[in-house]
């Protein structure tokens, strides 16, 4: 019995597609800082920064497709919390692999206006701003029992409603953080910020 | 590591079982620019090449190269810090420099000779080399300040090919050569820098042939 090569394309085809994957994470180590990626705003998808002197960089950006959806496990996410009455809270995440050594995520959490919407992300567009526990704080491994105080630079924070699947959704910076059990230092983060849906990491 | 070795161990394969006629060295100096990159790096090399194979048309030549930084490539970049106490951004002065080094095999064809005295040889290359744009910056707070986009250095290592052209006048005891030469830049498997390509270099030596008498026996 012998199958026609026609049917053998097509298995092969087929198989190549559900193999398909795509990684969009540059990482370029920074010279001056052993395991860390450069600062960077080329949209390179990657955070680092030392967590008590040790390396912690977040997982590559790869999108999974498959015959009718993909599926992107992205290293940022922007999560907005509108369930208070007076202000709503912007959650930034950072995660890296779940085999990396611990931890395993860095969150921001920032309170913004009721209402907080994409175009008023663009606010924070080359803004340094202290955390001081009132307006935000960091945390760790969604730990909110330890908060921590500390600053955050925006070199990029664009996200434009008109583009919302476009590289011009960037965001980038510096920062460094306080907790009580750690301390952040030297992070450097660069991300592009697909909206919603399958490929997202914005949803609010 | 093993794709390396496995790398040197094919050139190895190219050298002549039978070396002979070891009677001449050839030191040179010489000056390269680099034709891949926007920014204008040069150096000066030095070298020495051997014919390990003599014959009256051809030779066959093992060389060893190092090329030092005659210029820098220098500029600023903005580093940041979210640190409010301290001015958001600051200046950062960097310089970038070139060196190299190159084990190369030479395949040398006599094609022009006139009065007994001078010889047009044009030649090419195989070997490997390691080619590094180092870049530095100036004194600046690290801990607070982080440099956006920075330059960042460049260091390969690879095979590399290349050819030129040598003109050689013998002078009774001994010779001077001329050689014009482009060497391609190493085979690597990614390149990794956003700043720099790998140097290509473009060079031209000037040397001596330093002749030995062959023992009698």
């Amino acid at each position: 019995m012998t199958l026609p090569l026609q049917w053998i394309v097509v298995a092969f085809i087929l198989m190549a597609l559900i193999s398909c994957e795509r990684n969009d994470t540059v990482f370029y180590e920074d010279d001056d800082a052993e395991n860390l990626s450069v600062f960077s705003d080329m949209g390179n998808n990657v955070m680092s920064c030392y967590i008590n002197g040790h390396p912690f960089r977040t997982r590559d950006r790869v999108l999974h497709a498959g015959f009718s959806s993909a599926h992107l496990r992205p290293e940022i996410e922007l999560f907005k919390d509108d369930a208070a009455a007076d202000s709503d809270t912007l959650t930034i995440t950072w995660t890296t692999d779940t085999n990396a050594p611990n931890p395993h995520s860095v969150s921001l959490v920032l309170a913004v206006k009721k209402g907080f919407s994409y175009s008023d992300l663009n606010a924070f567009n080359n803004m340094r701003l202290a955390v001081d526990g009132v307006n935000g704080y960091f945390m760790i491994d969604y730990n909110r029992s330890e908060k921590g105080t500390g600053s955050i630079y925006f070199l990029r924070a664009i996200l434009m409603p008109g583009n919302a699947a476009g590289i011009n959704n960037q965001l980038s910076g510096v920062f460094e953080a306080t907790l009580p059990s750690f301390k952040i230092t030297r992070g450097r983060f660069d991300h592009t910020l697909p909206v919603g849906g399958g490929e997202g990491v914005v949803f609010f | 590591m093993n794709a390396l070795k496995k790398n040197v161990f094919a050139l190895f394969f190219l050298l002549p079982f039978t070396p002979k006629a070891q009677n001449a060295i050839e030191p040179y100096i010489g000056y390269s620019i680099d034709l891949a990159n926007r920014q204008p790096l040069s150096q000066v090399n030095i070298g020495l090449q051997y014919p390990a194979v003599k014959h009256k048309v051809y030779q066959m030549l093992l060389r060893v190269q190092g090329g030092l930084p005659l210029n820098k490539h220098s500029g600023n970049d903005a580093a940041y810090t979210s640190d409010l106490s301290l001015p958001l951004s600051i200046a950062t002065g960097y310089a970038a420099k070139w060196h190299s080094a190159a084990f190369i095999i030479g395949n040398r064809f006599r094609l022009i000779s006139w009065a007994d005295k001078n010889t047009i040889s044009p030649f090419v290359n195989a070997g490997i080399v390691y080619q590094k744009i180092a870049v530095g910056y100036n004194s600046y707070d690290k801990e607070k300040y982080t440099v956006l986009d920075p330059h960042r250095s460049l260091k390969k290592f690879g095979l590399c090919i290349g050819a030129g052209i040598q003109y050689k006048r013998d002078l009774g005891n001994g010779a001077i050569f001329l050689q014009a030469e482009f060497l391609s830049s190493p085979v690597v498997d990614s390149l990794n820098n956003y700043n720099y390509k790998l140097p290509v270099p473009l060079s031209i030596n000037i040397g001596y042939v330093v002749e030995f008498k062959k023992r009698s026996k």
